[in-house]
């Protein structure tokens, strides 16, 4: 019987192992990809491990200092794609529009999401689920909408614009969700808070927003993870390197015939440093706080 | 410190309930005044319309004179204790007693001076750098009270402090939160379901049912003159006994109940106005547990002043016994006196167990050296001014 249980576990763990590498074999693979030269990844066929590891095309996109390998005359592709100079610039776009969204998303959600879980007023239900009931739209039927109003507003091709946009996709999802956890936490020590002499907005502070920590995290990565990785609106609202996000750019790199293959598995590379760091900084609280606002209610 | 005064304070509930009818009622400063009834009776809500967390529907609440119908919580100047002491589980100890005097900001080292100052008074010196969920019971309701007192308010509020508290704790925490109450001399407000509780705390009781305000009172003359079958019933522990019975006047006054005839004595007939109207008609009398005694020990009282029965069960609580017994001959109690005596009878804190049946089953609280055993007879002796009586229809005491 043990015997047996442990074979199980054994065949378990394989079958995670397997899973896993699945999961993460592209990744590692584009990470190996921008390890190495041009010449040695169009080989037949390529090398998964990088034979000779080399950062060179790391420092060509930050430094613009050609690879000594694609000197050489032997190469399929030589030609060094100037777009992918852009990626810096993309991921600093792309970094300060996904912080404003979360920032806009922390300030606003957390009012809003509190009047809806504490205040009664006229349509409160109404309007709670409408905000919820927005969220199915398909984003690109708001499309055209969005793209006139902020052509009026004079915000195309802007970051800010961005930061609208995703705010407004990301905003309904943030107060649903931090409108259950609001709604978790035992009203006493709001009730406490306000005899004791705190104000709305003191209560607010002092006591709900420190309680609500892992629920602020939960819609911060959210929202951080949506606007960082957006790539429909940012296509088709931004036209320079003045806005244009890491998406963005390495779409329009890696449909260029002449790119080098070594160079978009950089970029890519590149784009996913920031996801990644906020997703294991925020790991636990994204599924705690998640969890805790659906199931406490 | 200020006093509170209640006018025809009323509260109705968007769906129609109306938790407080008309309420009337005046504190005077540094009291401790105990609102006591059922749950469900209005007592809590009165004590949140006082600090301001639910809206006041009709009539005015002035603290020191001021109405506060429309004043923010924040600029009440008031303090409460809650049942579930809401501390704030981000805070230790000493910032959870401190923030009262933070948000009043405070100069940062009157601040420390105060908390420590209250630590102190409670004995929490130790904790002060700990966190809510690493505090016993009684220590999360002693950082309750410090966060209260440290403040000095108006007017302190306690919304059935004890009850997460076990039995030796309740009983000890009472003693300390009446200590404490006439140390600071602070005008309290204290809401409980607990009779017991009720009693040993308060300088005054008000008795609430059902949104109304029954009795205010000091305890001992609720317990000795109430005004009603529910008021006597609730209060008192085990609660007062009840029987049917008629009220007649051949010579003197006396009531034939349970196939005897019982005469009353001086004290029991010291209003003949107010009885003699009910003479020819039918009363509820009640006996408090206490003023019963196994006659056989109580042999100097009349003869004629005792009611028998069948003993069912006997409890030995060492200083004395009670002895539940089956009156012989007595019927069970009409409608609505019967209602308002179970109703008052539950008391889910003292798991008493509610007298199934008022009026046929008797408890007295007898002299250990009593004999009764169960399935015996026994003769239960009344004493002098033992017997309360009651309208039947009212429900309202007879004679006080």
């Amino acid at each position: 019987m043990r015997r047996r249980r442990r074979t199980a576990n054994v065949l378990y763990a394989c079958a995670g192992v397997v899973v896993a590498l699945v999961i993460l074999f592209p990744f590692l693979f584009v990470l190996s990809a921008s390890l190495q030269t041009e010449s040695e990844l169009i080989r037949r066929p390529p090398p998964i491990v990088a034979p000779q590891p080399t950062i060179d095309n790391y420092r060509y996109i930050f430094t613009g200092r050609v690879p000594a390998a694609y000197a050489s005359k032997e190469l399929l592709r030589g030609t060094v794609t100037k777009d992918v100079r852009q990626i810096p610039t993309g991921l600093r776009n792309s970094f300060i529009v996904a912080i404003g969204t979360v920032l806009v998303n922390l300030v606003l959600a957390t009012l809003g999401a509190y009047t809806f879980a504490r205040e009664r007023f006229r349509g409160r239900q109404a309007a709670f689920y409408f905000i919820l009931g927005s969220r199915l739209l398909p984003s690109v039927a708001v499309a055209v909408p969005i793209y006139i109003g902020l052509r009026s507003l004079g915000l195309l091709d802007s970051k800010l614009g961005l930061v609208l946009i995703y705010s407004a996709f990301t905003l309904p999802f943030s107060i649903w969700v931090l409108t259950l956890y609001f709604r978790s936490l035992p009203v006493e020590l709001e009730e406490a808070a306000r005899v004791d002499g705190c104000t709305r907005l003191e209560t607010l502070r002092h006591v709900v927003l420190p309680l609500a920590a892992p629920g602020l995290a939960a819609i911060a990565a959210f929202s951080f993870l949506f606007s960082y990785s957006e790539f429909l609106f940012a296509l088709f609202t931004t036209e320079t390197s003045h806005a244009k996000t890491i998406p963005v750019i390495i779409a329009s790199v890696s449909v260029n015939p002449d790119a080098s293959y070594t160079l978009i598995a950089v970029g890519i590379v590149l784009s996913m440093i920031a996801p990644i760091v906020f997703a294991l900084v925020f790991r636990r609280y994204i599924t705690s706080g998640l969890v805790a606002s659906l199931t406490r209610t | 410190m200020a006093d509170v005064s209640f006018s025809h304070v009323m509260k109705v509930y968007p769906d129609g309930t109306r938790a407080v009818r008309d309420l009337t009622l005046q504190i005077d400063d540094g009291q401790l005044v105990v609102l006591v009834g059922p749950s469900g009776c209005g007592k809590t809500t009165v004590l949140r319309m006082v600090a301001g967390l639910e809206d006041v529907s009709g009539g005015d609440i002035r603290v020191d004179g001021q109405v506060v119908n429309d004043v923010d919580p924040s600029e009440r100047d008031v303090a409460m204790v809650f049942q579930t002491y809401a501390l704030y589980p981000h805070m230790t100890v000493g910032q959870n007693i401190g923030f009262p005097l933070r948000i009043a900001k405070l100069p940062r080292g009157e601040q420390e001076r105060r908390v420590r100052e209250v630590a102190r008074l409670l004995g929490l010196e130790g904790e002060l750098n700990r966190r809510p969920r690493q505090l016993s019971g009684g220590q999360r309701q002693r950082v309750a009270m410090g966060r209260a007192i440290v403040r000095q308010p108006q007017v302190f509020l306690m919304d059935e402090p004890l009850s997460n508290l076990d039995a030796s704790l309740r009983f000890q925490m009472r003693a300390e939160i009446a200590n404490l109450q006439q140390r600071v001399g602070v005008t309290t407000i204290y809401v409980t379901h607990d009779q017991v509780e009720a009693m040993t705390i308060g300088n005054r009781v008000a008795v609430m049912r059902r949104g109304e305000l029954l009795q205010f009172g000091d305890p001992q003359e609720i317990y000795d003159r109430p005004r009603d079958l529910f008021v006597a019933r609730f209060v008192g522990s085990p609660p007062m006994n009840l029987i049917e019975g008629e009220l007649a006047h051949d010579g003197g006054y006396a009531v034939s109940t349970a196939g005897r005839v019982i005469p009353l004595d001086a004290a029991e007939t010291a209003d003949p106005g107010a009885l003699d109207p009910y003479i020819g008609r039918s009363v509820v009398i009640g006996f408090r547990p206490e003023r019963l005694e196994d006659a056989a020990v109580a042999s100097d009282t009349p003869a004629d002043r005792r009611i028998g029965g069948t003993v069912t069960l006997r409890e030995t609580l060492g200083s004395d016994v009670l002895v539940h017994f089956e009156v012989e001959g007595s019927r069970p109690l009409s409608g609505r006196v019967r209602a308002a005596a179970i109703e008052a009878a539950v008391d889910p804190v003292e798991l008493e167990p509610a007298v199934d049946e008022p009026g046929l089953r008797f408890i007295g609280r007898f002299d250990p050296r009593s004999r009764a055993r169960q399935r015996e007879r026994v003769q239960a002796a009344i004493r002098p001014g033992a017997m309360q009586l009651f309208d039947p229809e009212t429900g309202a005491a007879i004679g006080h």
